[in-house]
């Protein structure tokens, strides 16, 4: 079957930083995947970047087997890809009812899914409570018979028992419609319990995939993961900077061989992997020599 | 009895005249939160065009009309497309600034097309009488129009109340990335928006323009007016607007029949402005976007050599050239100081005022009066009228503590047009018909007229614009301009660093006042006869155009608007190459404001300074510019001892809400010199609300105690004086100046002193000892040189902590120090934090996520949760305590017991769309 959404190597971040990488998740119909990870690993920017609010620095996020690069409206409006985000997405000036009527799906199937919605209707998005605006974000996005769902964070804040009240709509809209739902969540237990698969992001890499069931049997290694913090291990770190070098290294050689080219008229060479130690070596040199320089002007 | 009321019908007219506009106004407002300044040259445009096909080429009125209103929409959608989409992202100031290139552009154009002269047209309505009792009549067109406005106003409720689109509109005028993820495109929202808006401008322009006479500046200021009543609507409420605007048209009306004072009526709509901004102390909500861009600042370092050889190319030409170049070169010098009083305010403090050309009107108003009243010599009077604006100065000041950014320029721009047309225009002050006759100014009894001898008056402009550039030149440099500069970037920042940022608001008002003031006089008094006319509102506005168009951070940008002002070098050069330029000038300088705005913000001089820079750099001229750490620390850096006086803070039930949301509740914690408190907890758990309410960023019931000084009700400012600093998640750096000044805003005592002995010499002294240690402990010792844009992620991240350092505090809160870092560098940190305790004896307290970090550091953790303290204890006792665990993972059997919801994150944001000035507490 064709999955609802692929990511390949994305890679996302602000600017040119980056946050995650090598972020690889499949969603097929049917199906809720959370992703799970601590605080600041970039659970959220994923999320973005595959909702379309955010441009991958790298990687393609493909629905349906279409690699897709509309802006997020385009993709809620057209693709078929519901969405709520972690503030909420409840206008505060509009009441219930305007704020349904918005996403473009009808008002009662909205109150279908939450009947608790029905006598807030003309009350107006601010003055609800906490997880009645997450209701209403939920049930916004669901009414218009979405075939993917993202969510971000949809316990964040709420009592225990709206959680399930919320994770269960998805998890009933999902089997009665065959709509795929990646949910993301920190409070790993809950969303288990909801989910079919779970990814584990932390260090900016997914860790672990594994199926719900089999997660709750390990949750202590998901909690190892959640306390060792989000910073990157000291691999992780040389092996980014070598990475970085390299990129450099060859992204200057790369500009004189075509420089090359353009004056000779010939092919100069193609580049393979065995190069690299030279580039790195390269690299290496030039720093050297730049240090010399500095170190120079200062005496 | 009944004179007052037929005055008040007629007032009707004028009052649906800025109902429609002020719709038009809401419109555009609510769709793309533009307050659109051009919206009145947009219409007129229209209306011009349906003036033209109807006298012109003989249409039919109703044909016309929808050209013309057509035009008008087209215009609003080309000006969105074109100018406003490109700047969404641009800081407000950039946006007013092209609203107002938008203006001069069009009304140029307008003008060279169907001249400026008034027209007087038949009207289109019926205008019979109709007799209402005994002798109170009214015209039929005011009753139509009044029906009309009104009809339009509960219209377009109806419409942004129940259509699709005006849930949208709504929608993505509260957030534009909430909008889109529900499916709305924001940019076709607004477009439509645009187009609307403008539109209901025509039409307000076309049914309106036979009682107030066609006119290209009528609708410009009558936008002005319109803006009075969409303020008192705040922007939202159509039939508020529309009841306001008739009231102003009526109340305008009335007043100008019943009272003396010339002028008071025109200014009715201004001081409403100012009453309902000042008074009502809530502002404007404007769409602020994360990565907001400042136009780049010059660093204020005078090159003796270039400027002399400047002035002196000057002089040269003055001396040999005819009397029009010298004039023209006198009024470029001129204008140029009055731009530099823009440069100082808008570009260093970041204070956009549209009212700078009317206080220089000021100066030269008092200086004029006095010289020509009271025979006092003109070097007497010049002195004088640069004092007196001093206050006046302080006097438009005092609306920038309040409000902040657009509603600052309306205030500002209310303010000088207020003054134009009660001071300027009202010939008892000014002196009668023949204006204000002040002679021949004399230096010491030498002749410096400029009739006479215009070189020796143009030789004393250069001087003064020498003495000005100086003085600028010295506040940038000094404690004082680091402090505007603060300011500008970051008030909360400032605020964190024990910045008083009233106080440096009101100093760059003052201080820019004399400055203006100096430049009018020196304008005003090349005449023999002054006319105070001419310091209008419209030149306010495009000076501002002209100093962002030279370079507003820079002071050789002053100088370069200078020449582009009317009657300077450009035009001149222009008209003599040229034949027949003159008419075109305004409409050049508006597309190149437009043309500034869109490609290089920072203005000419900007790019000057930049190719210079590279030259220099590519053929080697002089050293790069660097900052050693040993030239700019104390000498006796090593002996000293770095300690800080130890203190200790007592928080007690500490509790904060935002609206029904609690988002720190009861906590109580203390803080001892020497140890390091770490403070955890999960997502919005509320720790960034604890460290504000202790920093005095949020408000907060409870004490926050610091060494038996109880500073619950003081503000940031006074808590940073008492030697507690903070660092921000979000950095808040001053992201345009060096990492030197950075530190150095921070280790600068703040004394007030300082404002007064920068302008003659600015204040640098040495890096106190223990900032130099700050500077080493966080080794940015090599990057003192470095802009902070240029900074690595992570250098920027010890930079903010090196800040708060810098200010030698006793209790250090830390929010989230090392998010961001690599584990390498987290390591460092800790153990720089560590000695911070250890070797200070700070007490800190760290907010912090990454669990290794807080664990490997802290003596002592809090953690929160729901904005209650639910452990404390030493890390590996918490790390052990299951209500943590649960809190962190979602535990099952921990549920029963807290049922409450609570959306702290939602709260937060929205509480942190009312940004909070330097004395919120």
């Amino acid at each position: 079957m064709r999955p609802l959404l692929e990511t390949r190597n994305l890679k996302a971040g602000y600017l040119s930083r980056h946050v995650v990488r090598n972020v690889n998740i499949e969603v097929q119909p049917g199906e809720v995947v959370c992703l799970l990870g601590p605080n600041g690993a970039g659970k959220s920017t994923t999320l973005l970047t595959i909702a379309g609010e955010l441009a991958p620095i790298d990687g393609i996020v493909m629905f349906s087997n279409v690699p897709t690069f509309t802006p997020m409206y385009q993709r809620v409006r057209d693709g078929g890809i519901g969405l709520v985000t972690e503030e909420r997405l409840v206008f505060t000036k509009l009441s219930t009812r305007d704020n349904l009527r918005l996403g473009g799906g009808s008002v009662e199937d909205s109150l279908s899914l939450f009947p608790e919605l029905e006598p807030r209707l003309s009350v107006k998005g601010g003055l609800l409570s906490g997880g009645e605006q997450q209701m209403l974000a939920l049930a916004r996005a669901l009414s218009r018979k979405p075939k993917l769902l993202l969510a971000d964070e949809l316990s964040l804040g709420l009592a225990p028992l709206i959680v399930d009240r919320l994770l269960g709509a998805v998890r009933a809209a999902a089997d009665s419609t065959g709509m795929g739902a990646l949910i993301v969540e920190q409070h790993a237990r809950k969303a288990l319990k909801y989910s079919d698969r779970m990814y584990l992001l932390a260090r900016g890499q997914i860790q672990l995939e594994l199926p719900s069931a089999e997660a709750l049997e390990r949750l202590d290694e998901i909690e190892e993961f959640y306390l060792a913090g989000t910073s990157e291990t000291e691999d992780d770190h040389l092996e980014h900077k070598r990475r970085k070098d390299k990129r450099k290294a060859w992204g200057r050689l790369h500009v004189r061989e075509r420089e090359l080219e353009r004056l000779s008229g010939k092919l100069v060479s193609t580049r393979s992997t065995s190069d690299d130690e030279y580039y790195l070596d390269v690299e290496q040199r030039r720093r050297e020599t730049s240090m010399r320089v500095k170190q120079r002007r200062r005496n | 009895m009944n004179e007052v009321i037929r005055f008040a019908l007629l007032g009707l007219g004028v009052g649906a005249l800025y109902a429609f506009a002020s719709q038009g106004l809401i419109v555009i407002y609510r769709g793309t939160g533009v307050l659109n300044f051009s919206l009145g040259a947009t219409a007129i445009a229209g209306v011009f065009l349906e003036w033209e096909l109807q006298y012109e080429h003989g249409w039919p009125f109703l044909a016309a009309a929808v050209m013309g209103v057509a035009l008008s929409a087209l215009l609003g959608v080309l000006t969105h497309w074109v100018i406003m989409r490109p700047l969404r992202r641009a800081s407000s100031m950039v946006r007013v600034i092209a609203t107002l290139g938008v203006l001069i552009t069009i009304q140029a154009g307008v003008v060279i097309r169907y001249g400026s002269n008034p027209r007087q047209i038949d009207s289109w309505l019926p205008t019979d009488r109709i007799t209402l009792w005994s002798d109170v009549v009214i015209f039929a067109d005011r009753l139509i129009l009044l029906a009309i406005a009104i009809a339009a106003a509960f219209g377009l409720r109806l419409v942004y109340r129940q259509s699709q689109f005006g849930l949208a509109t709504e929608a993505v005028s509260e957030s534009e990335r909430s909008a889109g993820a529900v499916g709305i495109s924001p940019n076709k929202v607004a477009v439509l928006n645009w187009g609307l808006g403008s539109a209901i401008a025509a039409i307000a322009g076309i049914l309106l323009v036979p009682i107030v006479t066609l006119q290209v500046t009528v609708m410009t200021s009558l936008i002005l007016a319109a803006l009075a009543a969409a303020l008192v609507a705040d922007f939202r409420s159509f039939p508020v607007a529309t009841a306001a605007g008739l009231v102003l048209g009526v109340g305008q009306t009335l007043v100008g029949r019943y009272s003396d004072q010339q002028g008071l009526g025109d200014s009715l709509p201004f001081l409403v402005i100012i009453g309902f901004l000042v008074f009502r102390g809530r502002s404007l909500p404007l769409r602020d976007y994360y990565l907001k861009q400042m136009p780049m600042l010059g660093n204020g370092r005078l090159s003796w050599d270039w400027m002399l050889f400047g002035f002196g190319v000057v002089v040269f030409l003055m001396l040999t050239k005819q009397a029009k170049w010298i004039d023209a070169l006198t009024v470029s010098l001129g204008v140029a100081i009055v731009l530099l009083s823009i440069v100082v305010l808008t570009g260093y403090a970041g204070q956009l005022s549209l009212g700078q050309y009317a206080m220089a009107g000021f100066g030269a108003y008092v200086a004029g009066r006095l010289v020509s009243v009271y025979d006092i010599p003109f070097l007497l009077g010049l002195v004088a009228g640069v004092l007196a604006a001093v206050p006046l100065g302080v006097i438009f000041g005092l609306p920038a503590v309040r409000t902040r950014g657009i509603n600052l320029a309306i205030v500002t721009l209310g303010l000088g047009t207020t003054m134009e047309l009660m001071l300027f225009r009202n010939r008892n002050y000014t002196g009668g018909v023949q204006g204000t006759q002040i002679g021949n100014p004399d230096l010491f009894g030498y002749d410096i007229s400029s009739i006479k001898h215009p070189e020796r008056y143009g030789i004393f402009v250069v001087a003064m614009a020498m003495l000005t550039v100086w003085v600028v030149s010295n506040v940038r440099r000094g404690r004082s301009g680091r402090r505007l500069i603060a300011v500008r970037t970051n008030e909360r920042a400032a605020a964190s660093l024990g910045i008083d940022v009233v106080v440096a608001k009101l100093f760059a008002f003052a201080f820019a006042a004399a400055i203006a003031a100096l430049g009018g006089i020196l304008l005003a008094f090349r005449l023999s006869s002054i006319s105070y006319q001419s310091f209008d509102n419209f030149t306010s506005v495009s000076y501002v155009g002209l100093t962002l168009l030279g370079g507003v951070g820079h002071l050789l940008g002053a100088f370069v608007g200078g020449t582009m002002a009317t009657a300077s070098l450009n035009q001149e050069i222009l008209e003599s190459t040229w034949g027949g330029v003159g008419r075109w000038i305004q409409l050049i300088s508006g597309i190149a404001i437009l043309l500034t705005v869109l490609g290089y913000q920072d203005g000419v001089a900007a790019e000057w300074v930049k190719a210079f820079r590279l030259a220099k750099k590519a053929r080697k001229w002089g050293s790069p510019y660097f900052i050693e750490l040993a030239d700019v620390s104390d000498p006796n850096a090593d002996a000293h001892n770095n300690e800080v006086p130890p203190k200790s803070l007592v928080v007690d039930g500490l509790t904060v809400t935002y609206g029904a949301v609690v988002a720190v509740n009861n906590v109580s914690f203390r803080l001892e010199p020497g140890t390091v408190t770490g403070l955890i907890g999960p997502n919005g758990a509320g720790k960034t609300s604890l460290i504000d309410a202790v920093s005095g960023f949020a408000a907060a019931d409870g004490t926050v105690v610091i060494d038996g000084l109880d500073l619950s009700k003081h503000t940031a400012t006074k808590r940073a004086r008492s030697g507690l600093a903070r660092s921000f998640q979000s950095l808040e750096l001053f992201e345009d100046s060096t990492v030197f000044e950075n530190l150095s805003v921070a280790a600068d005592p703040q004394d007030f002193r300082s404002y007064l002995r920068d302008l003659v010499r600015p204040v640098n002294p040495p890096f106190p000892p223990e900032v130099v240690r700050a500077v080493i402990e966080f080794q940015l010792d090599q990057d003192l040189h470095r802009d902070v844009k240029d900074l690595s992620y992570g250098k920027r991240r010890l930079l903010a902590i090196a800040r708060a350092v810098a200010m030698h505090p006793s209790v250090l809160l830390l929010d989230e120090p090392a998010a961001g870092l690599s584990s390498a560098e987290s390591v460092e940190l800790a153990a720089v934090v560590r000695r911070l305790a250890a070797e200070w004896g700070m007490a800190v307290l760290v907010v912090e996520h990454d669990m290794n970090f807080v664990m490997g550091l802290c003596d002592h953790v809090l953690v929160l949760d729901f904005g209650n303290l639910i452990a404390s204890g030493t890390p590996n006792e918490v790390r052990s305590d299951p209500a943590v665990i649960a809190a962190y993972l979602g535990d099952e059997s921990a549920e029963a017991g807290e049922a409450e919801e609570r959306s702290v994150a939602a709260a937060r944001a929205a509480s942190a769309q009312a940004p909070v000035a330097g004395g919120a507490s």
